[in-house]
């Protein structure tokens, strides 16, 4: 019965942390997917969803839903406008694509200190309290995090699969000479899907923050984290960052049952050394 | 009635001249042939019309509009697509996401319906392929497939590059046929790049032929005899 129990909780815990872990990769795959650019900044963005639903939910005194719709706004309007003025000019250039991230990661946590003070912040979660699967008990965060993430799989789906503006998406990530010959504005989808990728970073950021606290450091866990996942999954590859995240998910839970916690981010690089000494590529990846 | 007028084009790549002073202009309805062997700038002329090439200098105007160094997709609004000899088709989509796709702009969607069934009346291969993943279609309907998305742009110009190329002789000629009946279908403006000059002269209004980028000859199709097209590819 202990065996069965401690196999139970390793599952579900798993495929909750994979189905996180799996929506905080998806806006770095979908602007590497989509752009091929590689977001540094990926962690300052991820951060600043959680600390803008924070200002606007404990100092304006916005309601919790208002609050996150307009944290997303706000990051997918930066989205569009800094990928149009820094970005779009330097996109051919793989180093200083690089280089501009890092740079707005810097600033970016520089900001944060400088507008929200230094000291942790935590987001009250959506739905408090907690719930019990079989012999697990989890809290209902968790179980939110699981059906929103889901959801959004979804929607995603829905939208490259059935919209005309998602199917362009898809044809630029496919062939932008062949999207470009069939009167698709190509850097009109750069800089939308960049605008989409870092509000869905952000979205990612509010609902983890009860779990993971509000500060800069927790940006540069998520950015390792997310990396980490991209480069397994196959970069540019939603469903291999999902198989991805599910796989790390079950590492985590696993390391952290039966050895240890401090062991589970060097087993996440034991394994993506193993994967690619397999699959170069990634599990999904096809450059 | 002027369609494409295309005057004084010179292409370069870098510090290479591709292509040298061309003039010429093509009437409505129109089917014009460039020939010349690989390497002498026919691709090129065809990139520059449709902006996937920067002109160093000289004009191209459609239907009175200046298109010069216009982007890809503002030449594609004007009513010009270009149908790559590379095919530049989305693999990992299906045949007929990739015809949607064609129907992109506002113009063409209206007439996405109407479009749609003539393509599949011109290429009865692609109605039976049209749920299949491009990437495991044959070369030859990988070729119908790049028509097909051109003209579902409702494009009334058409630039086509070698359209023939790697093709089996069936194939080949079911390909040229479809050209033709598009024409006559549509009335459109075709410039079609092609190597083999036989199966092209018989679509052909007039021909051109490029050598180291420039034209050395221009005229009917009747008057371009073999032995100066075997100059030129020699």
């Amino acid at each position: 019965m202990d065996f069965l129990n401690s196999l139970a909780v390793t599952l579900i815990s798993a495929i909750i942390l994979g189905t996180i872990y799996g929506l905080m990769s998806l806006g770095l795959t979908l602007i590497y997917g989509i752009g091929n650019i590689f977001n540094f900044a990926h962690g300052a963005f991820f951060i600043w969803g959680a600390y803008l639903t924070w200002f606007f939910t404990t100092k304006l005194h916005i309601n919790m839903l208002l609050a996150i719709i307009l944290a997303l706004l706000l990051l997918f309007l930066f989205g569009l406008i800094w990928e149009r003025l820094a970005l779009k000019p330097k996109r051919q250039n793989f180093v200083n694509i690089v280089t501009i991230g890092l740079g707005l990661m810097m600033i970016m946590d520089g900001m944060a200190h400088y507008c929200f003070d230094p000291t942790i912040k935590a987001l009250p979660p959506i739905i408090a309290g907690n719930v019990n699967l079989f012999f697990v008990t989890r809290s209902m965060n968790e179980i939110v995090n699981f059906f929103v993430a889901l959801a959004i799989l979804i929607v995603l789906w829905l939208f490259f699969a059935k919209t005309r503006t998602g199917m362009a998406i898809r044809a630029v990530s496919e062939d932008n000479i062949g999207a470009s010959i069939i009167g698709i504005g190509i850097d009109k989808i750069y800089t939308l899907s960049f605008g989409i990728g870092v509000a869905l970073t952000g979205l990612s950021g509010v609902l983890l923050a009860p779990q993971v606290y509000i500060s800069t450091a927790a940006g540069g866990d998520a950015l390792l984290k997310a990396i980490i996942i991209v480069i397994l999954g196959g970069l540019g590859s939603v469903k291999g960052s999902m198989y991805a995240a599910i796989i790390l998910g079950i590492m985590e839970s696993a390391i952290s049952m039966y050895v240890g916690m401090f062991w589970v981010l060097p087993s996440w690089f034991f394994i993506m050394l193993i994967i690619l000494a397999i699959r170069p590529r990634g599990l999904y990846g096809t450059r | 009635m002027m369609s494409l007028k295309v005057d004084n084009l010179n292409v370069f790549y870098g510090q290479i001249q591709v292509t040298r002073n061309i003039s010429f202009d093509l009437s409505r309805g129109e089917i014009v042939c460039i020939f010349g062997s690989n390497g002498h700038g026919k691709s090129t002329l065809l990139k520059s019309i449709c902006g996937l090439v920067k002109a160093s200098s000289g004009k191209i105007t459609y239907e009175g509009t200046d298109i010069t160094n216009c982007k890809v997709h503002e030449v594609v609004k004007q009513g010009i697509v270009y149908i790559p000899e590379d095919r530049n088709l989305f693999n990992g989509m299906t045949v007929i996401e990739n015809l949607k796709l064609g129907a992109y702009l506002p113009k063409a969607r209206r007439k996405e319906e109407e479009n749609l069934h003539s393509v599949f009346n011109l290429f009865p291969r692609l109605r039976e392929r049209k749920q299949q993943v491009v990437s495991t279609l044959s070369g030859g309907e990988l070729r119908m497939l790049a028509v097909g998305r051109g003209f579902m742009t409702d494009a009334d110009c058409l630039l086509i590059d070698e359209p023939s190329i790697g093709l089996s002789p069936l194939v080949k000629t079911e390909t040229y046929n479809a050209i033709q009946k598009i024409k006559e279908v549509r009335n459109c403006t075709i410039l079609l790049v092609e190597q083999d000059v036989k199966e092209a002269k018989r679509l052909a209004d007039r021909a051109f032929l490029l050598k180291h980028g420039e034209f050395v000859f221009e005229g009917p199709k009747e008057a371009l005899d073999e032995e100066t097209v075997r100059r030129a590819f020699l």
